[in-house]
């Protein structure tokens, strides 16, 4: 009982102590503000981009849309000017704030946008928020993008931790603190080889860039990070969709006199050996239904067989060779859309 | 639902008030019961129905040992091969299924009906075992069977061993099933420390390396240094992560009123590999010895013709260390891990390096030390190996180091390696020199807010879940 005592007088003057600095260092104001606070800087590179190239279609997504469409191929095939918007690792919060304060707002808009996405991607809203993920939707997005917060940050907190961010410094204060400790760890390897932050983060990006990986691991660590795609709750529809940025993104379009197209891509994730479960089935169903209410396509590649596995890289991305067969596949389908004649 | 997470404090809260209320050893019984299968109903109710179906037949089976003597034996083979079926289906069914698969891949046959799929349910192997040593002490005459089934189940299913023990006796926890419990502040005093270094290990520590360790793992061909970076700060992790979930599980049950077994007692401390084994997974290891090296080794003593000396030693520990390998994992690196550590045991104990062997000067304490330390973390290195080709060929073609960027990655790997292991060095070195005194709340309190700090920064299941 005695040593508990101390301890709980020990976690005290602790908490006091961390608080303060927390405090001097990083409050602004008391309680806090709940969830990490988007700075109001917002990069316009691809605002820039397509007022520059004027694009009739604009293909947006995340690093599939990259190694899938050819927009060169595309151009030629659908004598349209294509533009390719590709965020690696981009959840639909940073797909929805690209739209929002970039495409949106650009003086050249695109006639079409087709966003690619792969099963639950455009419901799940808190895929890829947290973290390294969430520096990058802070560079598209403003002051204004409660939105974001509220629905990808905030609306996955507990009662309890919305209390403890709001009254308890430490926790409020975590992320800073945890920067803070991992330039401690950057140290040691400043002073024996004389590399700062940025050139140990470069050659952690050399030695663990997705080139060198082991081909299966690779493939299991994607299926282990996009697990969180095909939870129950994810793969419910009807639960996720008013808590989606897909309403705010055909509102967005429809505003803006943007014709909207969705095309679900393929992945190998489910084969042969693991079907696809039902739930998706049910949820694609679903989306498609929710698709058609609203007057968007919806062009599913997802069980394609021209799309053959030889032509993957891994679960998600194509060759070179599946990147053209994607893109016949892609001014194929897209052409009977955007020339209903 | 693992004891990290804050849905399985909301659990626990919940069942600690009721169970608390409730005044009646039969009751409370009856709710730890009730709360086992509901815990893990969560992760899939055909869980539940295989824990309850396999603990009804060797209630059954080990009540018949006792009524019929002369058949214990055939009541015994039938437990054990129940046991084994359920644990071997399972566990090694995807194994093997795979080996075959491809093998009739590769003649040309259609593999369709070989991919349904089994998951292993989580904590399988740990209540197997907690069966087996049931049903064999009863066999053996050393055990009285259970005639209270629920009592027998609470023992099989009891939550905070359910999914990754520690590996408790009937003999340990029925005396405590039957005992009547009243709450003691003695309880809490004792889970706390407890609780605070479980959440500690697991969320600051373990959950900080796993991503440079399995980026490590997962490179095609890592270079020497990354290698060795990569296998010291697994040597961490799979620690932090085991033994984590080890506190948490006992700090839960002291909660609860029960005392379970210590599973770590500083195993990298050791200076020989039965040593290791004396200080790494204890309730595993003395189930092991109890069960397999014990039992081989009579055997062979009792052989008609006697057999070499180097044979009597080599023979048990490998046979035993073997069997450990398949326990881990349905994998040729556990099974190669599992001779490894047989190999190891037996050739110190040739040298005469038994367990309880210390050298005499302090020089000589620190080499054998570092020499134990090192095949510690080479074992590792096979455990952790996503395959014996994987690791053959990083031993064969990999360079020492593929540029600056690599020793810049091996340091940034070893300086968080080091910087994560010091709260346990620290604790080491309160509990050998300081155990009492202002300094070891303090430690746990700098504890606490470090897993503030570090909560929600990742969340993933503890490694042995899968075991």
């Amino acid at each position: 009982m005695h040593e508990f005592k101390q301890y709980a007088i020990s976690l005290l003057v602790l908490t006091v102590l961390v608080s303060s600095y927390v405090f001097y260092r990083y409050a602004d104001g008391y309680p806090f503000p709940v969830g990490a606070q988007f700075d109001p800087r917002i990069r316009n590179r691809y605002e820039e981009i397509l007022n520059q190239e004027e694009p009739q279609i604009l293909v947006l997504g995340d690093s599939v849309t990259e190694t899938n469409v050819d927009e060169d191929f595309m151009e030629k095939e659908s004598g349209k000017r294509v533009s390719v918007i590709s965020e690696s690792g981009a959840g639909s919060a940073l797909l929805y704030l690209v739209l929002k304060n970039n495409i949106a707002i650009a003086q050249s808009k695109p006639e079409a946008l087709i966003l690619l996405f792969r099963d639950t991607v455009l419901t799940t809203t808190a895929f890829r928020t947290q973290g390294n993920f969430f520096t990058m939707m802070d560079e598209y997005a403003g002051a204004d993008d409660d939105l974001v917060l509220e629905l990808a940050i905030r609306g996955r907190m507990n009662p309890l931790e919305e209390l403890a961010e709001t009254y308890f410094p430490p926790y409020w204060a975590r992320s800073n603190l945890q920067t803070l400790i991992s330039r401690i760890l950057y140290l040691p390897t400043r002073t024996l080889l004389g590399c700062n932050t940025e050139c140990s983060d470069a050659a952690m990006d050399k030695v663990f860039g997705s080139q060198n990986f082991d081909p299966d691991q690779f493939n299991r660590a994607i299926n282990l990070a996009e697990n969180f795609l095909y939870t129950d709750e994810n793969l419910d529809f009807e639960r996720q969709i008013d808590r989606s940025f897909l309403p705010e993104i055909i509102r967005l379009c429809k505003e803006n006199d943007i014709k909207l197209i969705l095309v679900r891509t393929k992945t190998l994730r489910f084969s042969r050996e693991v079907p696809e479960p039902r739930a998706l089935k049910e949820y694609i169903n679903d989306l498609s239904n929710y698709a058609r209410r609203n007057e968007i396509p919806l062009i599913d590649f997802s069980h394609s067989e021209r799309l053959h596995a030889v032509l993957f890289t891994d679960f998600n991305h194509l060759n070179e060779e599946g990147k053209l067969v994607f893109t016949e596949m892609l001014v194929e389908a897209i052409r009977p859309v955007l020339n209903p004649e | 639902m693992n004891f990290a997470s804050p849905t399985f404090w909301l659990f626990f809260v919940i069942v600690f008030c009721m169970y608390w209320l409730i005044r009646e050893r039969r009751w409370q019984n009856a709710l730890l019961l009730l709360a086992s299968y509901a815990f893990y109903s969560w992760l899939s109710p055909w869980y539940a129905a295989l824990l309850g179906v396999s603990t009804l037949a060797d209630f059954y089976l080990a009540r018949q040992m006792s009524q019929q003597r002369k058949r214990a034996k055939t009541y015994l083979a039938l437990s054990l091969l129940l046991n084994l079926c359920v644990l071997g289906i399972f566990k090694y069914y995807n194994f093997f299924n795979t080996q075959a698969a491809e093998a009739l891949t590769a003649a040309g046959l259609s593999v369709d009906w070989f991919f349904i799929k089994f998951a292993l349910p989580a904590g399988l192997s740990f209540y197997t075992l907690k069966k087996l040593a049931y049903v064999i002490d009863v066999s053996r005459g050393t055990l009285e069977p259970s005639d209270d089934l629920p009592s027998f189940a609470l023992f099989v299913s009891f939550f905070p061993q359910l999914i990754a023990g520690p590996i408790d006796r009937y003999q340990k926890l029925n005396p405590q099933i039957q005992r009547t419990r009243r709450w003691q502040a003695d309880f809490f005093y004792a889970a706390w420390p407890l609780i605070v270094m479980g959440l500690f290990k697991k969320i600051v520590i373990a959950d900080s390396i796993k991503p440079l360790v399995d980026r490590v793992f997962g490179l095609d061909q890592p270079s020497i240094v990354l290698l060795i970076a990569g296998a010291l700060a697994f040597t961490l992790e799979i620690l932090a992560d085991f033994s984590a979930y080890t506190d948490l599980s006992r700090g839960v049950a002291q909660l609860l009123g029960f005392s379970t077994s210590e599973n770590f007692n500083r195993p990298y401390l050791s200076l020989t590999p039965t040593e290791f084994w004396n200080r790494w997974h204890i309730t595993l290891s003395t189930w092991l010895r109890d069960y397999i090296f014990f039992p081989v080794r009579r055997a062979l003593l009792r052989w008609e013709r006697p057999l070499p000396h180097w044979l009597l030693l080599s023979i048990p520990p490998l046979m035993t260390m073997f069997i450990s390998g398949i326990w881990h994992g349905a994998g040729l690196n556990y099974i190669v891990w599992g001779l490894y550590y047989g190999i190891l045991i037996a050739g110190y104990q040739l040298l005469g390096l038994r367990g309880d062997w210390k050298p005499v000067s302090r020089l000589k304490s620190f080499f054998a030390w570092l020499m134990m330390f090192s095949f510690i973390v080479f074992g590792w290195l096979i455990f952790r190996a996503p395959s014996l080709a994987w690791l053959a060929d990083a031993f064969l073609h990999a360079v020492w180091a593929d540029g600056r960027d690599d020793m810049i990655v091996a340091s940034i790997v070893l300086s968080r390696t080091i910087f994560y292991s010091l709260p346990l060095l620290i604790k080491y070195l309160l509990d050998q020199y300081i155990p009492r005194g202002v300094l070891r709340p303090v430690y746990y309190a700098a504890l606490t807010i470090g897993v503030i700090l570090y909560t929600g920064a990742a969340t993933t299941d503890f490694i042995y879940f899968q075991f």
